[in-house]
């Protein structure tokens, strides 16, 4: 049991993850309002992101920059790296891929909205239930 | 009934996909495979040696002086993903011309 629980641990970033993901994708399935599943998938893009970070950390790392102004003061770790004469830097990669993953998700919060828009102007409701009872 | 069925399935999922993370690197793990120099069991010695480092860790030791770039995410972006940022401007464009002929449809 102690074991399991120190391994939940050091992989608690990912929990939350996984958690997020849940609660974002059960707004996805159970909501009615049109408003509230955007949201929804809004949180799992979330979850993805946060998902990606915390797999980019590297434990003590530096930020992932090769210039620091003279008079910036190092936190602990960085000091610590410096004198070691190796400057351990986080994962750069995941931190570029979120970029490009947070344009792609605007997009399509743009266009769902846009759609949730124009349904409202036609059928007068957002209410997914009542959308499908409608005739024509 | 309607929100509970969906709840069950979820716990279900979510207990799943944890067991999943379980099996991962620890987070902050130095030595982790998608950043150290990772050996794969199949993978000789000769072999790693000449295949060099990790991307991560290549890109944070010669980044600077390959690209010029004062941050490591801003070579990565700019210059060793460059086509990845520039299509990324066609996402946006095609998503701007989705909204507008979304919002401008039977206007006339």
């Amino acid at each position: 049991m102690i074991g399991f629980l120190r391994i939940l641990l050091s992989r608690i970033d990912y929990v939350v993850t996984v958690i997020l993901f849940c609660i974002g994708f059960y707004a996805l399935v159970v909501k009615s309002n049109l408003i509230k599943k955007i949201i929804g998938m809004n949180i799992v893009e979330t979850s993805v992101y946060l998902f990606l970070i915390a797999s980019a950390d590297i434990r003590l790392g530096a930020a992932t920059k090769f210039w620091a102004h003279p008079n910036e003061v190092l936190n602990a770790a960085e000091a610590a790296h410096a004198a070691a004469g190796e400057l351990a830097m986080v994962n750069p990669i995941p931190s570029a891929l979120i970029l490009t993953a947070i344009v792609v998700s605007v997009s399509v919060t743009a266009i769902s909205l846009s759609l949730a828009v124009k349904i409202y102007e036609n059928y007068g409701t957002l209410d997914t239930r009542k959308i499908m009872r409608l005739k024509g | 009934m309607r929100r509970f069925v969906p709840m069950v399935f979820f716990c279900i999922f979510g207990i799943i996909m944890i067991a999943a993370v379980m099996t991962l690197a620890p987070v902050g793990d130095p030595h982790q495979p998608g950043y150290s120099e990772f050996v794969p069991p199949h993978i000789s010695k000769e072999d790693a040696i000449k295949k060099g480092e990790s991307v991560a860790l290549h890109y944070n030791r010669h980044g600077a002086h390959e690209t010029g770039a004062l941050d490591i995410i801003t070579s990565t972006i700019f210059d060793y993903r460059g086509y990845d940022t520039l299509f990324e401007t066609t996402v946006l464009f095609t998503a701007l011309i989705s909204v507008l002929s979304i919002l401008g449809a039977g206007k006339e």
